[in-house]
């Protein structure tokens, strides 16, 4: 498992940018999801997650805005821009190519 | 429970500086992380365990904060260099433009060449204009960006905006009008520079008047 989560968290920013594909989301939306989509076997910590946001807010590949919640703590939402999705087919491009010279060699 | 939260990343980013950037950083992580405890609360883990969970779930945070340290040391560094180097540009320029009449005197009266003295006169002001476009033009991004959301025009409404900018425009081509006018017909050089103070501090007063304005 923990080998499994080095391989993974070296494509976090990939798997933001593509959440955000779907539609603008927030820290801990982005966490759920990946959780479910995973069935929970796999969660990112905290300090992963926003060390990312930084990198692809500074890249920027991302833009982020406070959301307009009434109630409640008011959430920071993240959405993805042009490069963002550029990064992203280019993440995407890196990890078949990775994948198909694994498949190979083991 | 929550305050425990809170102190956890208070301590954990109490190194950080605290600009308006690195604490929305810091809000929007705590509050996913409140959203997180209260989730947790729903699915019935008693405060403890919500807590424990959420705390133990953070990771570590040193790789982020450090980021931010460094972040703020660089800019610092820049943030002096710049102002050195602004410093140098505006006051050799202001310092020109303050003795360009002198050089046109100097040749004019001393060596009675007026023909050489206006050449003069010209050749300083246009050395100083050319030291701000060229400080303006080479001036870093970031310092750009600082000073367009510093800038009064910015929270303007649009039309005060462009009728803010015209008064001010005027402001300053009238002020060099009327101090060229004055000192050439009454040679008081030592002290006609005083226009450009009083031109000044008008054009605070009209800043202030726009902003009392747009307050309403």
């Amino acid at each position: 498992m923990s080998i499994t989560s080095d391989i993974i968290r070296g494509h976090t920013e990939a798997i933001i940018l593509s959440h955000l594909t779907e539609h603008d989301s927030y820290g801990y939306q982005i966490n759920q999801s990946i959780q479910s989509k995973t069935n929970n076997e796999y969660e990112l910590k905290e300090a992963t997650l926003y060390s990312a946001f930084r990198r692809l807010e500074q890249n920027g590949c991302i833009n982020s805005y406070w959301g307009d919640e009434t109630t409640g703590a008011r959430r920071r939402y993240y959405s993805i821009t042009p490069e963002g999705r550029v990064y992203l087919a280019r993440c995407r491009a890196d990890w078949e190519a990775a994948k198909t010279l694994i498949d190979k060699l083991i | 429970m929550e305050l425990k939260i809170r102190q956890y990343i208070e301590r954990a980013f109490a190194d950080v500086p605290k600009t308006a950037k690195n604490n929305e950083l810091k809000e929007s992580l705590y509050s996913d992380l409140i959203e997180k405890y209260q989730d947790l609360l729903g699915r019935g883990k008693t405060e403890e365990e919500a807590c424990g969970e959420v705390i133990a779930g953070i990771g570590d945070l040193s790789e982020l904060t450090q980021g931010l340290i460094r972040e703020a040391e660089q800019q610092h560094v820049e943030t002096v260099q710049e102002r050195r180097r602004s410093a140098l540009f505006v006051s050799i320029a202001v310092g020109m433009y303050i003795l360009s009449p002198l050089a046109f005197m100097i040749f004019d009266e001393l060596f009675h060449k007026g023909f050489l003295a206006i050449c003069a006169f010209f050749v300083m002001v246009a050395v100083a204009t050319g030291l701000l476009i060229y400080y303006n033009m080479t001036k870093p991004a970031w310092k750009r960006q600082q000073e367009e959301r510093d800038d009064v025009e910015r929270w303007l409404p649009e039309g005060d905006r462009q009728v803010y900018g015209a008064v001010s425009g005027a402001l300053w081509v009238l002020t060099v009008a009327v101090y060229m006018l004055i000192s050439f017909n009454y040679g008081n050089w030592h002290i006609s520079w005083v226009i450009f103070l009083i031109a000044a501090a008008i054009q605070m007063i009209i800043r202030a008047v726009f902003a009392t304005k747009s307050h309403h």
